[in-house]
């Protein structure tokens, strides 16, 4: 038993418990596997934390579980924050003391949230957006409120913007960028998803820059901005982008990228070999991916390594389709458009509050790109045609103008068995239509099968039509 | 815009024939330029519902250009000033007049009567004109009235003053048509005089034998008829003309008998003109021998001649000395007084003659009496039984307004007329209204470049509710008569300057109630003590009740005893109204114009008109039909000078002169001269960011008309470094704000073409933001190459089309207007505005009919593809050219290009 290998995982998140999972799976028990977790309970879905507002439990959440670990032999311990690294001796040291040696390090530090350095950050219910902790401290707070202000209009922020609404808080959301959203989506979608969130009731600030937290009038506090504006607020959650928890890394003298982030290889290792960093804290090819989908890859890509695979990361298609305060959102491939000579063709119907776009090469023959907003219903459709790089049938505008399109097809009909449905969990259309034809007949059949669509949940649409296009088929083979 | 009802017009006959008509017919005059055109109005109950020529007005025979068939869509209220307003307040009428009067009253109270002027107009009926300079001479004493006809004719008035003893016409259309050549010299007829043009053309199909000599520095749709152009260098006139008279010298052939009998002056008049031989004239016109010498023998050899003058000639800083440099070649062949002989000017306006007759020029009294005659000034304050008499001269419009400007001139009135735009050096007016205490603005229009500056807005009344008389370029007066009732508050130009007149205490001589009362004060002035001593008597038009005024007939004075059927040509008998009774000779000598170009301005600027606009625009630019013949201003550029300058064809190109600087596209012109630029000066604030044209130029005028040198200004033009480009044409209102912009009504409803600096982030939201238009959009980006398509329809109809690039539009963007009227707007609509690529069915091209709406691209295939060789087949085929016939040269300029074998 002494030749088992010792990984030690650092952090578990969702992406480090992916790793923990996978590396189960895939190998013959042969390591021994100790979990370190900062936050006091295993794995959650941070995903869908703010669930949490509308009701869902901690446990609701939780991926895992202390038995569920106990079961696999996993050592796993929370509330224990390494806090240093000896890569000369090969151990961690944590802040209560205990110190542990490795022969695998995998670091799944993930991210923390940025707060800017505003004076005044510090003042009282100033609150980030990451944890089941925040949250309950959010929630504490909140009843003492009765406006909340959020700081960052991107994916988080109005996530977070949504969660202030719920808690009963006249919200509104301070944004840097002229834009919403200016990540995932483009100007025109940003304007559209504006609109169609201050019709929900959120008070949304574009082109602000914070320049001071202070004592409000009519609320506790104050935010100045530089262009000579304020608005006055009781609670102010920052959640102006992330930033990788690299600290670790940096204690131990590992690459860093210079904005940031610890360097890995295709392999998902750092500069030292026996140390490899997954999630939001990895910088591969100088890119951070904040989202859960290539952070799972990054997870199946070390495990792969580490059980002679041949799994490596080679980037990730960071589409994504959501669905905030009930505005249906969704991003593929390079939604800004940036492909030089790319063309960018959009439809847009203010009254109906939906925004679509799809950008192409200039021969207009292949899909690189696309932002929808307000209707996602040619989402898995596109995306589709934009990972298989299938060539355009019509007008790049027929696409997304209801004008122009013809019968709603079923994206399913034409997919490959090959292609995967659920980036997070690689799970393929074979493998979900051999579900069906072992009678799961529905999302969540399928989903507690093959864990298609138990992530982040993007492919929840991709399932359903799959599940349509085989039923579909069989009616045909009945008739 | 006017609904027109469309033949609804016999909704049920057999009841109609128990009642009277539903149909009535009005006959009036046409609103625009000199011709006079009457016109037949069908009026329908309160709705004007269709024009036409009149068949039996003598100045146009049935005939009418297409912005007088186009006149009702010009009619409408929008636009239109409704009610007095002091400030931005609507005023009662009587807080109006009030404030006026009492405005005037004060400043002459205490500055003098020197103090305050009247800047009026050839728009003014007779009648209005006739009240308003009976209350600026005989009331207030000043001769402080001018008249905006100052820009166009006064220096032929001038001119036949000089030479005839009296601002007469000799001549009449029908002399068009009855001589055996015709020179037109600084016209382009076909476009800014387009009946008097269709004659022109008819008379030369009759007779095959006559000749037609155009000498103008550009080519035109006038050259098109053209046996010879002369292309002279800009201002060279004199030195052409000079030549005709030592050529008939040189040649034995003047009329020795004629310069005997009827003239003097001839022969240091010759002497002016010796040195002018046929090969110095070449030199100095830069022209070739061969046309000199051809027009010379064509002058001297033909029987008959015409010189058909116009702006060209008269904006001169030497323009009364170019008159009388035609009229010395009149004489001394002794082409004057005969059928189909004379100098002819022509005006631009539809009463700038009638303004002459009533003495709305500074310098003239009234009824063609002079202000520095004593015995004229007598009959008319005896005749007035006025308080004062002007007795010397007042200021003349490009002095009035620097007077306004130095605050000699503390209050002025202007009536129908936009000097904002059309004087000279335009940022000095601005400045001089600006600055001035008092502006006060009759018009019809809410909005024009002048009303910006006005303290007070009277409400006039337009075409069709105005009611009066007109005196056209051939001497004939015709009625244009009221038919609708006037808009809003509206009042007629006579009744608010008599109220002003009665406010300010002069009760007595303004107690008209009528029109006809007016005319008939006019008429018997126009006798009194006349004698036969001038020119203008219409006495025997006096005594005419209301209704025989309402019926009257068009009529060419004199009317009187000796000419009681009125006068179709003056001086047949040879005599003349100077103090011998001849005509005089006036030796004219050759300069250069005053605004000459340097080595900074390297270019010279002519101004002038395009087809279907008229003057400002306050009215041809509310109309689409109008508008498709060419909707943007625009600079002509030789081929070369655009290299010179680095320019491109569309390109928007700052023009600048010691002045100021206007934004104007480029349009290639190869008809142009080398070193020479053409822009037509219609455009204003109202329509364009920055193209009126008139402020580059310099103040400079005639020394003896005072009109000022509006065909040449030196100019430098180089490229504005536009980082888009943008058309946009939409069924509701577009905004801009873009440096540069230009706007017009057109089929679809709006359009605009604009032109600016810096990055637009999001062109959708730009356009959203820039209309008012509401349905679903699609934007389609070609960032690599800035280019942006962006469209909004709503239930199957196109709303607005916008389409912008970083380089200026080769290709017609017609078509994109021609998507609004498709019947079916769906996926193949769509797909083509996305693509760029116009669908079969708006393929038309450019507008070139705007009567029928025919396309360049429509025509060109006709002649190539179905050899339609001639006007005519063409015609037959697209109906283009069967209406109104402003566009035949354009037609007949498209077979020479597109088929060349053809000669037409």
């Amino acid at each position: 038993m002494t030749t088992k290998q010792r990984v030690i995982v650092v952090g578990n998140g969702m992406v480090g418990h992916h790793f923990v999972d996978q590396l189960v799976a895939q190998s013959n028990q042969q390591f021994e596997i100790t979990v370190l977790a900062e936050e006091p309970r295993l794995a959650y879905d941070r995903v869908h934390l703010s669930e949490y507002f509308s009701g869902k439990s901690a446990e609701d959440l939780s991926l895992t579980s202390e038995t569920y670990y106990q079961s696999l032999g996993i050592d796993h311990f929370v509330n224990q924050r390494v806090s240093e690294i000896d890569r000369s001796r090969k151990t961690v040291l944590t802040n209560q003391g205990k110190t542990l040696e490795y022969d695998k390090l995998v670091l799944a530090t993930g991210s923390f949230p940025f707060v800017p350095p505003i004076p005044g950050k510090e003042r009282e219910n100033c609150f980030v957006y990451r944890t089941i902790e925040d949250l309950d401290l959010i929630k504490a707070a909140a009843e003492k409120c009765k406006v909340g202000l959020v700081v960052g209009g991107g994916l988080l922020g109005l996530e977070a913007a949504n969660a202030l609404k719920q808690l009963g808080l006249k919200t509104h959301v301070v944004e840097f960028a002229p834009q919403l959203m200016p990540t995932q989506i483009d100007v025109g979608g940003g304007r559209q998803l504006k609109a169609k969130i201050e019709a929900l009731g959120v008070s949304v600030h574009t082109e602000k820059a914070t320049k001071i937290i202070t004592d409000g009038e009519s609320c506790v506090h104050k935010l100045e901005f530089a262009d000579g504006s304020e608005i006055e607020t009781d609670l102010v959650l920052f959640s102006a982008g992330i930033r990788p928890q690299d600290a670790l890394a940096r204690q131990c003298a590992l690459e860093i990228g210079e904005r940031g982030g610890i360097v890995i290889n295709d392999n998902c290792q750092t500069s030292d070999k026996d140390i490899y960093a997954i999630g939001e804290c990895a910088l591969w090819q100088n890119r951070i991916f904040g989202l859960v989908s290539p952070g799972y890859t990054m997870a199946r890509a070390a495990v792969s390594h580490l059980t002679q695979g041949e799994v490596i990361f080679s980037g990730a298609d960071m589409s994504t389709k959501l669905k905030l305060m009930g505005v249906a959102v969704g991003s593929i491939g390079d939604a800004h458009a940036r492909t030089p000579d790319a063309l960018t063709f959009c439809y847009e119907n203010p009254e109906e509050g939906v925004y679509k776009k799809v950008v192409t090469d200039t021969q207009q023959k292949h899909l690189i790109g696309a932002v929808l907003i307000g209707d996602t219903s040619e989402y898995d459709h596109l995306l589709q045609l934009h990972l298989q790089k299938d060539e355009l049938s019509d007008t790049p505008e027929s696409l997304i103008v209801p004008t122009l399109q013809g019968e709603p097809v079923n994206p399913a009909d034409t997919m490959a068995d090959s292609s995967f449905v659920c980036l997070c969990n690689l799970v393929t259309k074979g493998t979900i239509v051999d579900a069906i034809s072992a009678g799961c007949d529905t999302v969540d059949a399928i989903k507690a099968k093959t864990k298609a669509s138990s992530s982040c949940g993007t492919c929840v649409g991709m399932v359903q039509n799959v599940i349509d296009s085989e039923m579909a088929k069989l009616a045909v083979e009945v008739s | 815009m006017l609904m027109i009802p469309m033949a609804e017009a016999q909704p049920n006959l057999g009841k109609n024939l128990m009642n009277k008509p539903a149909v009535r017919l009005k006959q009036t005059t046409c609103p625009y330029c000199g011709v006079g055109c009457g016109i037949d109005v069908n009026v329908d109950g309160q709705t004007l519902t269709q024009v036409n020529g009149s068949s039996d007005h003598p100045a146009n025979f049935g005939r009418l250009c297409v912005k007088g068939s186009s006149v009702l869509e010009t009619n409408d209220v929008s636009g239109r000033l409704l009610q007095p307003m002091i400030g931005d307040s609507v005023v009662s009428w009587d807080e109006a007049i009030n404030h006026v009067a009492s405005g005037f009253q004060n400043v002459i109270e205490k500055h003098g009567p020197q103090a305050v002027a009247l800047y009026v107009s050839g728009q003014l009926l007779t009648e209005d004109y006739y009240v308003a300079n009976k209350l600026m001479k005989g009331y207030i004493g000043s001769a402080n009235i001018d008249t905006n006809s100052r820009l166009c004719m006064s220096s032929a008035v001038a001119g036949y003053k000089r030479a005839f003893g009296s601002d007469t016409v000799p001549c009449n259309y029908q002399d068009l048509e009855d001589t055996d050549l015709l020179v037109l010299v600084g016209s382009n007829a076909a476009w800014t005089h387009p009946v008097l043009f269709q004659r022109m053309e008819r008379a030369k199909q009759i007779n095959p034998d006559m000749k037609v000599v155009v000498i103008d520095p550009r080519q035109s749709a006038t050259s098109e008829l053209a046996d010879l152009h002369i292309a002279i260098k800009p201002g060279t006139d004199v030195a052409l003309l000079n030549g005709v008279v030592n050529y008939l010298a040189e040649q034995g052939l003047l009329d020795k008998n004629y310069i005997e009998q009827h003239t003097e002056g001839f022969s240091a008049t010759l002497e002016s003109c010796q040195a002018w031989t046929a090969e110095r004239v070449a030199q100095y016109c830069d022209i070739p021998l061969e046309q000199v010498s051809t027009y010379y023998q064509w002058f001297a050899n033909s029987p008959t001649a015409i010189t058909f003058y116009c702006m060209g000639v008269n904006q001169s800083s030497q323009g009364t000395d170019k008159c009388n440099a035609i009229i010395n070649c009149h004489l001394a062949s002794g082409k004057v007084g005969k059928v189909g002989s004379g100098p002819f000017s022509i005006t631009g306006q539809p009463n700038a003659m009638g303004g002459r007759e009533v003495g709305g020029l500074a310098n003239m009294l009234a009824a063609h009496m002079d202000i520095e005659n004593p015995k004229h000034r007598e009959n008319v304050q005896t005749f007035w039984r006025s308080p004062r008499i002007a007795d010397k001269a007042g200021a003349k419009a490009v002095d009035m307004f620097e007077k306004v400007r130095n605050g000699e001139i503390k209050a002025i009135w202007v009536m129908a007329t936009n000097p904002a735009v059309s004087l000279p050096n335009g940022n000095a007016i601005a400045e001089a209204l600006a600055a001035c205490p008092l502006v006060v603005v009759s018009d019809c229009n809410l909005n024009t470049d002048t009303t910006e500056w006005a303290n007070v807005r009277l409400p006039a009344t337009g075409w069709s509710e105005k009611d009066g008389t007109v005196t056209n370029s051939e001497r004939r007066i015709s009625r244009q008569r009221g038919i609708m009732p006037p808009s809003g508050e509206a009042k007629h130009d006579w009744q608010i300057i008599c109220e002003v007149a009665q406010a300010m205490g002069f009760a007595s001589g303004f107690r008209f109630t009528s029109p006809a009362e007016i005319f008939d004060e006019h008429a018997r002035l126009s006798g009194y003590e006349n004698y036969g001593s001038r020119d203008f008597d219409i006495s025997g038009l006096a005594g005419m009740s209301e209704g025989e005024y309402d019926r009257l007939r068009p009529v060419q004075w004199p009317v009187n005893a000796q000419y009681p059927q009125g006068c179709s040509r003056m001086f047949e008998d040879g005599r003349f109204f100077t103090k011998s009774g001849k005509a005089q000779f006036v030796g004219v000598t050759a300069k250069a114009p005053v605004q000459i170009t340097s080595e900074e301005y390297p270019l010279v600027l002519n101004s002038g008109r395009v087809r279907d606009q008229w003057h400002t625009m306050t009215r041809t630019g509310k109309a689409a039909k109008l508008t498709a013949h060419i909707a943007e201003p625009f600079v002509a550029v030789h081929p070369n000078d655009a290299e010179r300058f680095s320019l491109i064809d569309g390109q928007v190109a700052k023009v600048t002169s010691a002045f100021g600087q206007v934004l104007l596209k480029v349009k290639l012109d190869s008809g142009q001269r080398k070193g020479e630029l053409f822009a037509p000066m219609h455009w204003n604030k109202q329509f364009a960011s920055q193209a009126n044209i008139n402020k580059l130029y310099a103040p400079v005028v005639d020394p003896i008309s005072g009109q000022p040198e509006l065909k040449h200004a030196a100019v430098t033009i180089e490229p504005y470094a536009a980082d888009f480009y943008g058309i946009a044409f939409s069924r509701s209102m577009i905004m801009s704000d873009s440096e540069y912009w230009t706007k017009a009504p057109n089929q679809a409803g709006f359009q605009m073409s604009f032109a600016g600096q810096g990055e637009i982030s999001d062109w959708l939201d730009w356009c959203q933001q820039h209309s008012v238009s509401q349905g679903e959009w699609i934007r389609v980006e070609n960032s690599s190459e800035k280019s942006f398509r962006v469209m909004c329809y709503k239930a199957q109809q196109l709303e607005f089309v916008c389409y912008i690039q970083a380089t200026p539009f080769a290709e017609d963007t017609s078509w994109l207007s021609e998507m609004f009227m498709l019947q079916q707007f769906d996926r193949e609509e769509i797909k083509a505005l996305v693509a760029g690529t116009p669908t079969p069915e708006v393929a038309k091209g450019r507008q070139i009919c705007s009567c029928f709406q025919v396309g360049e691209k429509q025509i060109i295939e006709a002649i190539v593809d179905y050899g339609d060789d001639t006007v005519e087949k063409l015609g037959e085929r697209l109906k283009c050219g069967t209406n109104c016939g402003s566009c035949k040269t354009d037609l007949s300029g498209l077979i020479r290009a597109n088929c060349p074998a053809v000669a037409v």
